[in-house]
């Protein structure tokens, strides 16, 4: 059969935020579809999500209760999220209860009074809510073949009067063996939910939809004031932009330690800030930010660990005016602390900040406090979360500077318990020495990748104006340590100290 | 708290004085009260169905015979010949006046719950659209 010839499907809206690029397009229509998973989870909320997203007065929806949640709560609690517009009750959508039906007649009365309604009313989009109270009522008076009966012929008819429908059901996942209901559904969704501590991760998963492909694995979600939000697993592509191959480099706003990155950090490389508290990490990071800005690439501040009025604040007494720089658009400046997020929600949050102002640069202050933000149970996959975090933004060529406490050691960067430093392309070490009975600072850049850069430790200082890179500790050896000294006439030429 | 406000109270009398018409006396006003009670329920059972609207009748039943004793010995019935049993004797010993605003404090408390679970736009919508005169005048003395 050719192209040309093939039944053409269209994909509806969920009108759930991400889920449509989960499924692959959004919901196959005429399709018969089933959300299934154990109370809480968010089944209702999703299927009123689609149902206003796509019912019109030309194209309406009839929403079925039965014996599950009663319809007052439903109603009531439903009407408090953005989505659900009261204007389009009764015109749109019609709310049904089939309590009586199935109370009296069983299945077949159920099913009579769909095929009824949806004759009636012309309805293009159907959902029965929940369907696994429909068959527990009617588990006394039917047999299991009357109910993959029901389901066939429910299935058809919908189907074969143009209806797009959804069931939604209370289901464990020891009840997918065997039921008639999987194995007739076109698509089905599955969304749960598990405390993790003192957080609670809600995951969706699409078990199958027929005729499309659709993106595999477990997806978090929320649920908001706006109803069920789901983060895709990403996918490497930022806010729709093109990967690219950069080229230049952007300076630091840092002078000297430009100069020591051999001009500057190569645009679309990401850089780890390394070095113990109070080094100034925040500091260079606020420099790279504003600097950017000043030349026109907008950025993104990611802080975990404070809030981003205090932040800015911070960097005022330095002299950058981050604040106006956000107001005029040019720096969003993301705070995301909570303590059960996910890595793909995090991601989804930078990506659209870097979106909405076209960022070419973003810090993320600091990956411990990214780490604290995620929910424990992703912790494990926090190695995974930031590679794929780093490459999604370093691959459409933002450059990505993320701070890092570490304690002083030259000889390895860990984040208990996992090596990160593969993670970026540059690595900068702050830390500090002892000279001559004075703590002092300094900066190393320890590596960066197929671009040259100075070996040395130069000292510093943070000034009112930020940081300002100073010599090279000339005639001292053993910087390493932490405890160099300056070196006697026997270490440099290797001859007795002369007579004096 | 919508039911202790004036408007559901004026609402509920406008509604059964409107279905009461032209009759005048308590078993009219039984009757009207019957009335605009069993047609908000049965409009409202296509949403809520049969125990929902039952419980919400018995609820503002139960409302009502707090502020009037008079309705002591009035009970929610669930079939085809109305809504209530005992509306009609309750009323009976009452002038015109005392019954329709005895009997009208069950429809007032009715739609103050319905107001309440459902909000107004949704709670007062059956009411908007079968009585639309009644709620178009009330609202525009509201306003």
């Amino acid at each position: 059969m050719t192209q040309e010839r093939k039944a053409s499907i269209e994909k509806l809206p969920t009108g759930v935020p991400g889920l449509d690029l989960v499924l692959g397009g959004g919901l196959p229509e005429y399709s018969f579809t089933l959300i299934a998973g154990e109370p809480g989870t968010g089944k209702t909320t999703l299927a009123q999500q689609f149902l206003f997203e796509n019912a019109t007065p030309e194209q309406t929806g009839l929403y079925f209760t039965v014996l599950g949640e009663p319809a007052v709560k439903m109603l009531r609690y439903q009407q408090q999220f953005t989505f659900f517009d009261s204007r389009k009750v009764d015109e749109s959508v019609r709310f049904m209860n089939l309590t009586d039906d199935a109370l009296e007649r069983g299945l077949e009365g159920v099913l009579e009074r769909i095929v009824q309604e949806v004759k009636a009313s012309g309805a293009t989009f159907v959902v029965v809510d929940s369907f696994r109270s429909l068959v527990r009522a009617t588990a006394t008076i039917a047999a299991p073949t009357d109910l993959q009966n029901f389901v066939e012929r429910l299935a058809v008819h919908l189907t074969t009067w143009e209806v797009t429908s959804l069931l939604v059901g209370e289901y464990e996942h020891a009840d997918k063996r065997g039921n008639a209901v999987f194995t007739i559904a076109d698509s089905i969704l599955w969304l749960s939910q598990a405390p993790d501590n003192n957080s609670v991760v809600r995951k969706l998963q699409v078990v199958k939809v027929r005729g499309q492909a659709q993106m595999p694995g477990l997806h978090t979600f929320r649920i908001t004031d706006d109803g069920l939000q789901v983060f895709p697993r990403l996918s490497l592509a930022v806010g729709g932009q093109k990967r690219e191959t950069p080229s230049g480099r952007a300076t630091t706003g840092v002078a000297g330690l430009d100069e020591m990155m051999g001009g500057g950090i190569p645009v679309g490389d990401s850089v780890l800030i390394v070095g113990p508290t109070g080094t100034g990490k925040s500091v260079l990071a606020t420099q790279f930010i504003a600097e950017g800005v000043r030349r026109g690439e907008p950025g993104v501040l990611v802080v975990f660990e404070e809030h981003p009025k205090e932040y800015l604040h911070r960097a005022e007494g330095l002299g950058f005016e981050l604040s106006e720089m956000v107001r005029e658009g040019k720096l969003e400046a993301l705070y995301l602390r909570p303590l059960d997020l996910s890595p793909d929600e995090t991601l989804y949050e930078i990506r659209e900040a870097v979106r909405r102002v076209g960022a070419k640069r973003v810090v993320i202050d600091s990956m411990s406090g990214f780490e604290l933000a995620l929910a424990p149970t992703f912790r494990a996959d926090f190695r995974e979360a930031l590679y794929r975090l780093v490459g999604a933004l370093t691959g459409v060529g933002i450059t990505v500077i993320t701070t890092m406490e570490a304690a002083q050691s030259h000889e390895e960067v860990r984040f208990t318990p996992n090596v990160i430093s593969f993670l970026a392309d540059d690595l900068v070490s702050f830390r500090y020495i002892e000279v001559e009975r004075a703590l002092k600072k300094v900066v190393a850049v320890v590596k960066m990748r197929g671009s040259q850069h100075s070996k040395e430790y130069r000292e510093y200082e943070i000034t009112d104006h930020g940081i300002e890179i100073g010599g090279d500790l000339d005639g001292y050896v053993g910087r390493i340590s932490g405890a160099p000294y300056l070196a006697t006439w026997e270490y440099v030429s290797g001859l007795p100290q002369p007579p004096p | 708290m919508f039911h202790s406000s004036p408007e559901p109270r004026d609402l509920a009398q406008r509604l059964v004085l409107g279905e009461a018409g032209d009759a005048a006396g308590p078993a009219a006003t039984a009757v009207a009260v019957e009335t605009v009670c069993c047609t908000l329920g049965n409009d409202l059972k296509r949403i809520l169905g049969s125990g929902g609207i039952s419980s919400l009748l018995t609820r503002a039943l139960h409302l009502a015979q707090r502020d009037e004793p008079l309705l002591e010995g009035v009970r929610v019935t669930a079939g085809p010949e109305g809504c209530f049993t005992g509306l009609a004797d309750a009323l009976e010993a009452c002038t015109d006046e005392e019954a329709r605003v005895t009997g009208s404090s069950v429809v007032a408390h009715l739609l103050a719950l319905l107001v309440t679970l459902l909000g107004e736009d949704l709670g007062l919508r059956p009411v908007r659209k079968l009585w639309p005169q009644v709620a178009s005048s009330a609202m525009e003395i509201d306003e």
